[in-house]
């Protein structure tokens, strides 16, 4: 899907994230660019280590340093440059939880044990907003309302410990959303939750941002949830964007190795009795000293003699919208074929 | 209570089982109530089979399995493993027993002493239970045991943080398989794992059943779509106890309970062209503390077709249809 005659809210180009380490320098984002349009859903797809979170963390300036750096690209918000503003200074401390604002994992470790929902939400309020006393509690009781706690007025004045999983989670969607943020980064958003609570989360998102008019971006490796939730998908592999496109046309027509593999090796819900899962071989790969070809070669069942002599190559639009890092297009040559 | 024997095609058999554990509160850990982490629940395993177990955090299904091996005593009820009630059994005679029966666990990194090196974990339940004599048919067996789970042999003096996730669950497998056991209980053997290393080790556990014959697995899974795609029956559970019981086949088409139903439809399908002709229903609520569960059906404050009389009956679990279980009094 492209956007004609729209700039995006977020357009993310070539960054690069790299933790230096005693062993090494583990380049975990590797020249990653990507969009995100105003009321847009977008998921980021891949395995641990595939540099997913880092850079969503890049995009807030929120790596840890050292050893982390960001040693290139640039990340355009607003028409500015993210990566250019101080990481403490007043620009970024304005987009950080203001504009952009992020909800991380483990509900339970994001919010401070030894302050009450209330005072965590207020501090929110009254950074961003400015609203003190008062108004801040009456805004923090409020938002407990909108992500669905029942009790609010009561419940406002608890502590973290005191509140289930999935409800420090519903905490942390009303922090983020609460000085109506034109873009939410949910980083694995419902990995540590059950499936009913991941649903009623991701519901509640959903319902959220298209009310409040803000673009989300999901970070995740779950296929069901980017298949139910998302627009656009970006699958990644070691640090770069291997293929990208609509979630049909992902879905529908895979059409690089890596993403074909992915769907592959994931049981359904309502597949065929005694079908078998086919695996991908092999493993991710060690983020140290990468060849300069395609990382996923490995471990692709597809690979041609051009893989193994010549660099990973950009990204190449196969379809409006629908683009492959990768010399070989599934879509050309079946995977019939392919697998004989 | 069914007191019979038995019939040998059966390895486990669970009657009535109850494991509560105290709660203590202040210095003298005065007990000031219990949790009925699992409240009676009648199963059977049969030989080569695999029985998923499946349902939220706190519903029972771990203790379940940890009681099966005894890591828990039960409160009351029976456990008839290979013919035999070693629900009351002590240490000494629990041993051969336990020879007969391993555990998997979530975290490969967190079961592996870190000190020990790959091949020392995998043959310590042969050294344990002095299965081989000699130094020669001892690294025989353990090299066995490393081809049979897809490791290389020459890694057997590698420690296990040299080893990848998947490749560490390789050697909880392998460890597990060293008596030669007929049941397994894998208690979320993949969860901790990457989506393309969960397919390896899924398939792994498949090929290795089909291999050896007879062995049986209880596998205890949150991820629904896990849990369907390596079982033969799936038991559905919540607060202790099982709510739905059926072949794995009949789980999606033909689920009766409506906390089954309301699992399922939680579950996403990675794929967008299904998703888009599905009901996204949500569960209301969350799940209640064991320490009080509800009056008469557990779930009737989150089930939306609940009846005044589920309020105050508690459902028993019956067979509606051939091998299909529920506890439910409206199914």
């Amino acid at each position: 899907m492209s956007h004609p005659g729209n700039t995006p809210l977020l357009e993310v180009r070539d960054l690069r994230v790299e933790f230096r380490t005693p062993l090494g320098t583990v380049q975990a984002v590797d020249g990653l660019s990507y969009k995100v349009y105003e009321n847009e859903i977008v998921g980021l797809v891949g395995e641990s280590g595939c540099g997913k979170s880092a850079s969503q963390l890049a995009v807030m300036q929120l790596i840890q340093s050292p050893p982390g750096f960001i040693s290139g690209g640039e990340v355009v918000f607003g028409g500015k440059d993210l990566l250019r503003c101080k990481r403490n200074g007043p620009e970024m401390r304005a987009v950080r939880g203001g504009q952009i604002a992020m909800i991380f994992q483990e509900p339970m470790t994001s919010l401070n044990p030894v302050l009450t929902i209330g005072d965590q939400l207020v501090e929110a309020v009254r950074v961003h907003c400015g609203l003190g006393g008062q108004s801040g509690k009456a805004r923090a009781i409020e938002l407990l309302k909108m992500v669905g706690i029942p009790a609010a007025e009561r419940r406002v004045d608890d502590y973290p410990h005191q509140f289930s999983g999935g409800m420090c989670q519903r905490v942390m969607i009303g922090m983020g959303l609460s000085c109506g943020p034109q873009l939410l980064i949910a980083d694995e958003p419902t990995t540590a939750l059950d499936v009913t609570t991941q649903a009623q989360m991701l519901e509640l998102m959903k319902s959220l941002v298209q009310r409040l008019n803000t673009s989300l971006v999901i970070v995740t490796h779950n296929l069901g949830v980017v298949a139910r939730y998302v627009q656009r998908i970006y699958v990644m592999y070691a640090g770069r964007v291997v293929e990208e496109g609509t979630t049909k046309e992902i879905f529908g027509r895979p059409r690089h190795p890596y993403t074909l593999g992915l769907l592959r090796s994931v049981p359904r819900l309502d597949e065929d009795e005694g079908s078998r899962l086919v695996p991908i071989d092999g493993m991710p790969p060690n983020l140290i000293d990468m060849p300069g070809t395609c990382a996923f070669l490995p471990r692709c069942p597809y690979s041609i003699d051009r893989c193994r002599t010549d660099p990973w190559p950009d990204l190449t639009s196969v379809e409006d919208g629908h683009r492959i890092r990768c010399y070989v297009d599934l879509e050309t040559r079946p995977v019939e074929h392919a697998l004989a | 209570m069914n007191t019979r024997l038995p019939d040998q095609e059966e390895v486990l058999r669970l009657v009535d089982l109850k494991v509560s554990f105290p709660i203590t509160r202040g210095v003298w850990r005065r007990q000031v109530g219990t949790v009925k982490a699992v409240d009676g629940v009648d199963l059977t395993v049969k030989r080569g089979e695999t029985l998923g177990l499946v349902g939220e955090s706190g519903c029972g299904k771990t203790t379940i399995g940890r009681s099966v091996i005894r890591l828990y005593k039960p409160t009351s009820g029976q456990v008839w493993f290979e013919g035999q009630d070693i629900s009351r059994l002590g240490e000494r005679a629990l041993r051969p027993i336990r020879r007969r029966m391993s555990l998997i666990f979530q975290d490969p990194s967190g079961s592996l002493d870190p000190r020990k090196s790959a091949g020392s974990i995998v043959g310590e339940p042969l050294r344990i239970h002095k299965l081989v004599s000699g130094r020669r048919s001892y690294d025989e067996r353990v090299e066995e045991l490393f081809r049979l789970v897809g490791l290389d042999p020459s890694m057997i003096d590698r420690v296990p943080h040299e080893f990848s996730g998947g490749q560490r669950q390789r050697i909880g497998i392998a460890r597990a398989l060293a008596c030669d056991p007929s049941l397994i209980i894998c208690d979320e053997p993949v969860s901790a794992l990457d989506v393309s290393m969960q397919a390896q080790i899924m398939n792994l556990l498949q090929d290795l059943q089909e291999g050896l014959g007879n062995l049986a697995y209880i596998f205890i899974a949150h991820d629904l779509s896990v849990v369907r795609h390596v079982s033969d029956r799936v038991a559905v559970m919540y607060l202790g106890r099982i709510v739905e019981l059926t072949e794995s086949r009949m789980l999606y088409s033909a689920p009766r309970h409506p906390y089954t139903k309301a699992l399922l439809a939680a579950v996403p399908i990675p794929d967008p062209f299904v998703e888009e002709t599905r009901e996204h229903t949500v569960l209301r609520g969350e799940i209640p503390s064991p320490l009080s569960p509800p009056e008469g059906c557990t779930f009737h404050p989150r089930c939306s077709y609940c009846d005044p009389a589920c309020k105050t009956q508690v459902p028993q679990l019956r067979e509606v249809a051939e091998g299909h279980y529920v506890s439910c009094l409206l199914a």
